[in-house]
């Protein structure tokens, strides 16, 4: 199943218009972050893979197309959600979509 | 820099603190032709005089662990120096033996803050995975034929062998660890401190067992498993008895080694360090150190006075790495190697690697550094800079600075694609890293170094020049190891030929 097919995206427990971002949301049974960007939102995990701390508070930077975790500098993209200045580490990323008020996510392949 | 070309400046009026020679008062510091010329006395008609007071004055501070080479360090390795009160820095296990010559290729000159090695007991060096760094399978083999040439060649850069003691080696490499350094004749430092959870009695305590009189254990406030307090907080006594045989003790804050909880039990039970260190790096230049004044605030808060916190930073490591001839104290004839501050009487918090905070009621902040004379500003915001700590591959095109390559560097860069494009590797999950790949890269690069003739200074600098808009050094291997094999070899070419536009 694609993640452009309709039934990949899964409905997220989050009111767009309302919610303070980050904000905590499951998808596919595992614990995520939804980040407001520059372009819209992006999901990601929910600990760093460095050493497990939350990315609740991580930063968004390089425009919009990175994002730090604030205790130790490691840094993903938000893109594909590998590892900028730490090879090897990788984070999952999620497509978020926002449709009707409701918003969907869906893993980044 | 602010250059002072004066034949003699006399810093006036500082509250001088010289731990070495018991010196503490206000008085003048004059220095001439580099050295301190002078304590107190008449002042030289002939020189520029620089009114301190309000100020202290200490001996030049030595920082016994930082990162400024390898996969930790810093693009401006100066900026973690002079430009924060440190004359002196030693960095703390970034190469090994067979990256030796890499370190000194690369670093031999670039900074004004003198630079030491520790070298790491891994002949790699410093992996910069914190769970890779304590699998004693990734150390390969211990060449000791290298070694003792290796050290004997650079006797006087190298100043310690350094070691992480962790559970999953068990006593063992530390053993040999201390074996290979009485054979080279160097202390012995030690990380203390489990990067993951461990089960049952950690290890890592044996080496408060192995290590002996003039080794140095490294992170005795760390918060993690390993620590020096056992569960009912009271410091072990296989800690106090290694204290006891003359093992020294040493701070190194760092990202994930200092714990407010533990430094204040273990202080007020009278386990203090003998050497404080910040451990900067990469990964905790912008919290929790930031520098080594802050760490030295730290102490303040703890209840150290001004006077032992001085010790720690001056002529406690000088001692301890047989640098006292050069650093250290204010004795006239030494290099002019100087660390003005104040002491602010304003509330700042103090963060421990845990997001635990205390306020304290006053902070240490640097003013001014002199280095062999030269005077520098302090400036705690340069290291901040992301260019300094960020490493970015610059993916979309190459640096700028690939335009001013030599024709030799783009030879070079001609053959190392040809080298590499015999070998096959792949950037893989960091925890099936093929440590030993990073050597057969490493070898290639030098191959195609001696190929065109070309010094591994200007190889290296291409080679990084070539994927990073920054100079960080790191060992040419795990450099390469990191990046796509297709990437790499398209963008040597790419640079090599020297007509694609750059960035």
């Amino acid at each position: 199943m694609s993640a452009d097919s309709p039934a990949a995206w899964e409905p997220l427990a989050i009111d767009p218009a309302h919610a303070q971002f980050p904000a905590r949301a499951v998808c596919g049974g595992q614990p995520i972050w939804v980040l407001r960007t520059n372009d819209g939102f992006r999901g990601i995990q929910e600990t760093c893979p460095h050493d497990g701390r939350p990315l609740e508070s991580a930063t968004i930077v390089g425009n919009g197309a990175m994002v730090r975790c604030i205790y130790h500098n490691y840094t993903f993209k938000l893109s594909s959600g590998a590892g900028v200045n730490c090879p090897g580490f990788r984070i999952a990323v999620y497509d978020i979509r926002e449709h009707d008020g409701q918003l969907f996510a869906a893993a980044t392949p | 820099m602010n250059g002072s070309a004066a034949p003699a400046v006399v810093l006036a009026n500082a509250h001088v603190i010289d731990p070495a020679s018991g010196l503490d008062a206000v008085t003048d510091v004059t220095l001439r032709d580099g050295t301190i010329a002078a304590i107190g006395g008449p002042r030289a008609a002939d020189a520029a005089t620089i009114d301190l007071h309000g100020h202290y004055l200490t001996p030049g501070w030595i920082d016994v662990h930082v990162h400024a080479y390898g996969t930790l360090g810093f693009a401006d390795p100066d900026s973690i120096g002079i430009y924060q009160g440190v004359t002196t820095f030693v960095e703390a296990g970034g190469p090994g033996v067979d990256t030796f010559a890499e370190f000194v290729a690369t670093m031999s000159g670039r900074t004004a803050t003198s630079l030491y090695a520790g070298v790491y007991v891994r002949p790699l060096g410093i992996i910069g995975l914190t769970f890779i760094e304590d699998d004693v399978r990734n150390w390969l083999d211990i060449p000791i034929e290298r070694w003792i040439d290796t050290v004997a060649e650079h006797r006087d850069l190298i100043r310690y062998l350094k070691i992480g003691a962790f559970e999953r080696y068990g006593p063992g490499p530390l053993k040999l660890a201390k074996g290979l350094a009485e054979t080279l004749g160097l202390p012995l430092y030690v990380h203390i401190g489990e990067f993951a959870a461990t089960t049952g009695e950690t290890g890592s305590l044996d080496i408060f067992r192995i290590a002996e009189a003039g080794d140095i254990i490294t992170h005795i406030y760390t918060g993690n498993l390993g620590g020096v307090l056992d569960t009912d907080g009271r410091v072990r006594p296989v800690v106090r008895e290694a204290e006891r045989r003359g093992v020294l003790f040493d701070i190194g804050f760092g990202g994930y080694n200092f714990s407010w909880p533990v430094a204040e039990a273990a202080y007020a039970q009278e386990l203090v360090p003998h050497i404080i260190s910040s451990d900067l790096q990469q990964f905790n230049v912008t919290g929790p150190v930031y520098s080594l004044a802050n760490v030295l605030s730290v102490f303040l808060a703890l209840g150290m006075p001004l006077g032992a916190i001085v010790e720690r930073v001056t002529c406690n490591p000088a001692q301890a790495l047989g640098l006292a001839d050069r650093a250290g104290s204010l004795q006239v004839g030494a290099p002019a190697d100087v660390t003005v501050f104040r002491v602010e009487d304003a509330a700042v918090t103090l963060h421990d690697c845990f997001r635990v905070a205390r306020t304290a009621e006053r902070s240490i902040v640097p003013v001014m550094t002199f280095k062999n004379g030269q005077r520098y500003d302090a400036d705690l915001a340069r290291c901040q800079d992301e260019a300094n700590w960020f490493m970015q591959i610059a993916e979309a095109h190459p640096p700028a600075a690939c335009a001013h390559f030599s024709t030799t560097q783009r030879a070079f860069l001609r053959s190392l694609n040809a080298e590499l494009g015999a070998i096959a590797w792949q950037p893989e999950a960091a925890k099936r890293q093929d440590i030993r790949k990073a050597t057969v890269l490493q070898h290639a690069v030098h191959r195609a170094a001696a190929t065109n003739e070309l010094g591994l200074r200007e190889a290296l600098d291409a080679l990084y020049r070539s994927f990073v808009e920054h100079p960080f050094a790191v060992q040419s291997g795990l450099f390469l190891l990191r990046l796509e094999r297709a990437f790499v070899l398209e963008r040597l070419l790419e640079v090599a030929a020297g007509s694609t536009a750059v960035a």
